[in-house]
């Protein structure tokens, strides 16, 4: 028999049949980094702690919602992990419209300190594209990732013209973009996450 | 707060808006446009898969942090209660009722029935598993296939019954198998992946967005091997169109060409009878 940890495929087939161990190994694989996501996004680890349970919850309802064949199942579960986090963000309305600065005092982009796997060692390498936009490019991305302000939420809380934060969001995406496509020729190897 | 200027815009306003829609930044009005335009310009889709990658990349951007060690705890303890209330609500048929070889022989397992809970789940349950079972869980039920084999002869002691399947199944489990998707003809949703090894004459199916068919049918997979169509097994899908089953070839899966699913009589058809939901080449 192989002595290989099972694969996130065959533990989403265990959790479908109610193997609690199966989920925990989940837990135990991606909890970390949905935490970080969740306190990254909400700020409160309370609130990050729900978010984090409410996640893996729902992969025990409802694990067929992932489907294989649209991404690994990692992705799907970040991609939940901060729906849920913005959602609940919205919908408890406890965030005040706070400045950048602030917002970077509280939750930081740092080195992990606890938890950083190798599957999660590209995390770094996107830190450091994001320290190369231009701070104004990089406030407007944030703001839209991490707290789940939209195009007409970010100009009335910037006091921007619309179309100049649409202009810094897109521009911002698009300079990631051709960064880490660079970083990927440079290296040789594809992003993580990439399809 | 959404412009609403940007209803009569034009679609090269949708087309910068990508970027932002692949991050859930734009606005009800300007998602509506970005959606217009990827129903008719392809190279939107394209656009936009692009962007997958950026997206992944900032979710991997927060980093890492161990969560209170009492999570878990309560995560484990929350399983219990919403374990039950899935059950409640679940499909019935998560494994095949049985390829059509063994449907008649299969007369004394319990029938595959929506208003029931699945034999297996109630064998799973915690309060009727045996220590033995729960001591083998985290290797042989981490699909609960060999239930299935156990179940398919009745009259053959257990471990005779598990003993031919489990070291394939156990292979595939670990992570050694080839993972293949079969799409829709249509483009409809529906898509199958199979999880098998060249060298093994059993392989694992997942259905995921099957239609949901009548009482009485099934799906059924088909080895195909130039004109010869044979029978893998039968599977039911759930409410949501997902169903998984266990596929045994009568020879290893590297000399078929392709699989295919069509909808059949739940006691299986000799030969397909209906097009295929899915179909495609092996390898």
């Amino acid at each position: 028999m192989n002595d290989a940890a099972p694969d996130d495929t065959s533990l989403l087939l265990a959790v479908r049949n109610r193997q609690e161990d199966a989920l925990m190994t989940l837990y135990d694989r991606y909890g970390g980094a949905v935490y970080g996501l969740a306190l990254r996004v909400t700020g409160q680890p309370a609130s990050a702690e729900e978010v984090t349970q409410d996640v893996f919850l729902k992969v025990w309802q409802q694990p067929q919602h992932w489907d294989p064949a649209l991404g690994r199942f990692s992705s799907w579960l970040l991609t939940t992990a901060r729906n849920a986090a913005i959602d609940r963000l919205r919908g408890e309305r406890r965030r005040a419209i706070v400045g950048i600065d602030e917002r970077e005092n509280r939750t930081p982009f740092v080195e992990p300190s606890i938890v950083d796997s190798s599957s999660w060692a590209d995390g770094h390498e996107v830190r450091r594209l994001l320290d190369l936009l231009p701070p104004e490019q990089r406030q407007v991305l944030e703001l839209a990732f991490y707290a789940g302000y939209t195009h007409s939420e970010l100009a009335e809380i910037l006091g921007l013209p619309l179309g100049t934060v649409k202009t810094r969001l897109r521009t911002a995406l698009h300079r990631l973009r051709e960064m880490m496509a660079q970083g990927q020729t440079q290296s040789g190897r594809a992003p993580e996450g990439a399809p | 707060m959404a412009d609403s200027n940007t209803l009569s815009q034009p679609n090269t306003d949708a087309w910068d808006d990508l970027a932002a829609f692949a991050i859930g930044a734009t606005d009800d009005v300007e998602s509506d446009a970005v959606h217009r335009l990827l129903a008719q310009d392809a190279g939107a889709g394209s656009e936009l898969s692009a962007f997958h990658a950026v997206t992944e990349a900032l979710h991997r951007a927060a980093p890492a942090q161990s969560p209170p060690p009492a999570l878990g705890d309560r995560l484990r303890s929350a399983l219990g209660p919403t374990s039950a209330d899935d059950r409640d609500t679940s499909p019935a048929a998560l494994l095949p009722p049985t390829g059509q070889a063994d449907a008649k022989a299969d007369a004394s397992k319990p029938a595959v029935d929506a208003g029931a809970e699945p034999w297996y789940r109630r064998w799973f349950a915690k309060s009727a598993r045996p220590a033995w079972a729960i001591a083998g869980a985290a290797l042989l039920l981490l699909i609960g296939t060999n239930l299935w084999w156990m179940a398919r002869d009745a009259a053959a002691p257990p471990a005779q019954a598990v003993a031919p399947s489990d070291t394939a199944l156990m292979r595939l489990l670990a992570g050694d198998s080839i993972e293949t998707t079969f799409a829709a003809p249509d483009d409809s949703a529906a898509r199958a992946h199979l999880y098998w090894t060249p060298e093994m004459d059993a392989a694992i199916l997942l259905a995921n967005s099957f239609p949901k068919l009548e009482p009485g049918m099934a799906y059924q997979v088909w080895l195909i091997d130039g004109e010869t169509r044979t029978s893998g097994g039968l599977f039911h899908v759930d409410d949501e169109g997902f169903g998984m089953t266990v596929l045994r070839g009568t020879r290893p899966f590297a000399e078929y060409d392709a699989v295919g699913i069509t909808p059949e009589p739940e006691s299986g058809s000799q030969s397909p009878t209906a097009p295929p939901v899915v179909r495609g080449p092996l390898g």
